[in-house]
């Protein structure tokens, strides 16, 4: 049987408390979770003991279905950003390698044979390389700290 | 439409400006300058950027600012500055020192691929105190040439302007030379002791006794038919001239570091705290949002005039005998 999250329910000051499991849920999945719902309640996240506490007023007045709808919503979205953090970690560099070749190739070069536009992913030397235009001046190079002698 | 919380308040993401301070490294090192040299060394990869502008974007936002550092050395800069012309982005800032420009072809580049907002720090109106705060010679003709560049493509950049304790006195003549290059709008910032600049409190002196410069400022940006804000002093220093003190809020914008993210209003170098003084102040909550907090460290707060509604102020005024 499994324990419902709801913890209170109070129709006439529209709040709702739930009750989670910490070990079930990084922190980071409940804060995205609670995020989802900031346009319609005031929510605040505390903790007691082994488990989240997550207090839920409602913006407007909310009756009992409603209320419990809300809590459905609450626990669909833990398991819908659990998963997505699950797949952000495991795929990072892929998604950024990816993502960043994608829309690189459609924002167009900004010099010949520049086939990714421009936009590299991380790159350090290329980013904080100055050689992409012709600076007979050296204006754009980087000032440097000087070393401390030893 | 998405919203997003600005400290205390929701915004429309269509209204908010996204700040991108995507690294600290800068081709000067001007002597005011609060970056340290960690501070330096941290920026943000095209892809991280690319990922924040891009949810911005799906929430509506179409706003952007790249600042840094400086952001014309940044290779990546044009190619982000297309990405988000191209993606719906309709107002495209760069906040630059303005010597890349004074390449001409750089200043083409940069209006091609979309900036269609100048910003650009201006340190004063010779070249010797030019170089004597950039560190950099030839940095008033590099500049004076940028400017010209991005005027004669259709863009009229907004100059930012130092106050600071080599500047206060000059800062009506910066103004009326800045102006017949054809700068029509001119925001004062006050030199900042956080950071790097901590060590040099030199650079900061009392808003009193600066006092008659900016005002100075105020009055010649009227005489030469330009703009001339303050946006850093509370209107309470300023008296006689609130209508020349801006409102930081205004902007809406949102700074996204390579360390965090936060409203503009929120940053440690923005005028935030109130001091005792300030409570029962009619502005207080309002249009002012209080004093520096290193200015406050500084100095205290001898200098705020805080207004008062006007019954109470004869009450005290009665009390007192003043």
């Amino acid at each position: 049987m499994t324990q419902s999250l709801i913890e209170t329910l109070d129709t006439k000051t529209s709040t709702l408390t739930l009750s989670l499991d910490s070990s079930l849920y990084p922190r980071d999945v409940l804060y995205a979770a609670a995020y989802v719902f900031l346009d319609r309640a005031y929510v605040l996240l505390d903790r007691v003991e082994t488990r989240f506490v997550v207090h839920i007023r409602g913006k407007q007045l909310l009756d009992e279905p409603t209320l419990r709808a809300m809590t459905g919503e609450f626990e669909n979205e833990l398991l819908a950003q659990a998963l997505r953090l699950r797949v952000i970690k495991a795929n990072q560099r892929i998604i950024e390698s990816v993502t960043t070749l994608a829309i690189a190739g459609a924002a167009g070069g900004m010099h010949e044979g520049d086939a990714a536009g421009g936009l590299h992913d991380g790159d350090d030397e290329y980013d904080d390389s100055t050689d992409f235009l012709d600076d007979p001046l050296g204006i754009s190079k980087p000032w440097q700290p000087k070393k401390e002698e030893a | 439409m998405a919203t997003i919380k600005l400290r205390d308040a929701w915004f429309d993401y269509a209204d908010v400006m996204i700040d991108v301070q995507f690294g600290y490294a800068c081709n000067v090192q001007c002597d005011y300058c609060s970056i340290t040299d960690e501070m330096r060394l941290e920026k943000m990869s095209t892809a991280t950027v690319l990922a924040q502008l891009k949810e911005a974007r799906d929430r509506g936002a179409v706003k952007v600012s790249f600042g840094g550092g400086e952001p014309t050395i940044r290779r990546g800069l044009l190619p982000l500055v297309r990405w988000c012309r191209d993606r719906g982005y309709r107002s495209i800032k760069v906040a630059s020192n303005g010597m890349m420009y004074s390449y001409r072809s750089y200043a083409e580049q940069a209006v091609d691929a979309g900036v269609n907002d100048f910003h650009v720090s201006l340190m004063a109106h010779t070249p010797e105190l030019y170089e004597k705060i950039m560190r950099k010679a030839d940095a008033f003709e590099l500049v004076t040439e940028g400017v010209r560049n991005v005027i004669a493509l259709g863009h009229t950049p907004i100059a930012d302007l130092i106050i600071k304790s080599d500047t206060w006195m000059h800062l009506a003549d910066i103004v009326e030379h800045w102006a017949g290059q054809g700068i029509e709008t001119f925001n004062l910032w006050l030199v900042s002791l956080s950071d790097r600049n901590k060590d040099n409190p030199a650079s900061l002196l009392r808003v009193s006794e600066m006092r008659d410069g900016i005002c100075a400022a105020f009055e010649r940006g009227k005489a030469v038919g330009v703009t001339v804000l303050s946006r850093h002093i509370p209107r309470c220093m300023l008296l006689g001239y609130e209508d020349h003190v801006a409102d930081l809020r205004d902007d809406k914008v949102l700074v996204v570091t390579p360390r965090t993210s936060f409203a503009l209003w929120e940053s440690r170098i923005s005028p935030n705290t109130y001091s005792d003084k300030c409570t029962g102040c009619r502005h207080q909550h309002g249009v002012c949002l209080g004093v520096r907090l290193d200015y406050l460290e500084r100095y205290g707060d001898d200098e705020l005039r805080p207004q008062y509604p006007i019954e109470e102020a004869v009450a005290v005024s009665a009390s007192t005998g003043l």
